[in-house]
């Protein structure tokens, strides 16, 4: 699967981050989408749940 | 305290989360585990402060608005990071005399009595109860007290109808069953939900007090003398 992302220009990064969402994560989703639809110009409408993330915060003694 | 970003996925536990910092960001990061089935009882941390088994704490379970702590177990030394020595329970478990069957004994008992000491059979040594106990953890009286997860062992020989010894003294003066005040810590950690304040503890306490306390049998033992393992 080839997957291209809008590169933001004043960050020069993939618009999804701005979203907290990563290449993975958009990957997963078109991979197993809850919703996949046709959209404009030959392109691919997938909807579903991105990850959600946690912050582990490991100590080894208070 | 070191914090790391971790994926959720569906039915993930902190054990489960601890196995990805490993695998992405900190592969020397100790850890002791062996089931995770919630039955070695090698993966206990503190989990949110909580004393826990980490493979049977789910992720969605907890609240994921700020950082989830996970420390190692305080009452007993850290050999690093999460992994904590907890051999001091072992010289314990050394000190009670085995489960020791009356000569020519018939094997045969009632399913009652199975019964009562199979709930103390469940124990998967995860120590939770011990890291919990204000004795131990708040009071460091390991030179005086067993904990609740020996008055649990005890309580199953204690209580076998086929076993002969007593062992009133033991817990009375090298285990110093007196040094629990009963507030059940113990019992709400436990994993197994082994009752062991009610079932284990209040039991034990009582056999002490009737062997050693009771006026009647202390003029008795003075009559007959002191009755050991009988």
């Amino acid at each position: 699967m080839k997957v291209r992302y809008y590169i933001d220009p004043t960050t020069e990064l993939p618009h999804i981050y701005k979203h907290e969402v990563d290449e993975s994560e958009v990957e997963d989703v078109l991979s197993k989408p809850g919703e996949d639809r046709p959209g404009r110009e030959g392109s691919r409408i997938a909807i579903g749940q991105n990850r959600i993330w946690a912050l582990l915060a490991l100590s080894s003694k208070d | 305290m070191v914090e790391y970003k971790v994926p959720i996925a569906p039915g993930m536990v902190v054990l489960d989360a601890l196995h990805y910092v490993q695998a992405h960001d900190a592969a020397d990061l100790a850890v002791r585990w062996n089931c995770k089935a919630g039955k070695c009882g090698s993966c206990s941390a503190e989990v949110n402060g909580r004393p826990r088994l980490t493979c049977k704490t789910r992720m969605d379970a907890l609240p994921l608005d700020e950082p989830i702590t996970v420390q190692p177990m305080k009452s007993f030394p850290v050999i690093r990071d999460l992994v904590t020595d907890v051999s001091w329970n072992y010289k314990v478990n050394r000190k009670i005399p085995p489960f020791t069957p009356r000569p020519n004994v018939k094997w045969k008992m009632d399913q009652r009595d199975v019964d009562r000491v199979q709930e103390f059979r469940k124990c998967i040594e995860c120590f939770l109860c011990q890291n919990v106990c204000h004795v131990l953890r708040d009071h460091d009286k390991q030179e005086q007290f067993g904990g609740p997860r020996f008055f649990v062992r005890i309580a199953g020989l204690e209580m076998h109808p086929l076993d002969s010894l007593n062992r009133t003294e033991l817990l009375k003066d090298e285990l110093g069953i007196g040094l629990c005040n009963i507030t059940k810590c113990c019992t709400e950690v436990c994993p197994e939900d082994i009752h062991i304040t009610d079932n284990a503890i209040i039991p034990l306490k009582e056999r002490v007090v009737d062997d050693f306390y009771d006026p009647v049998r202390w003029f008795l033992r003075k009559l007959r003398g002191r009755e050991r393992a009988k």
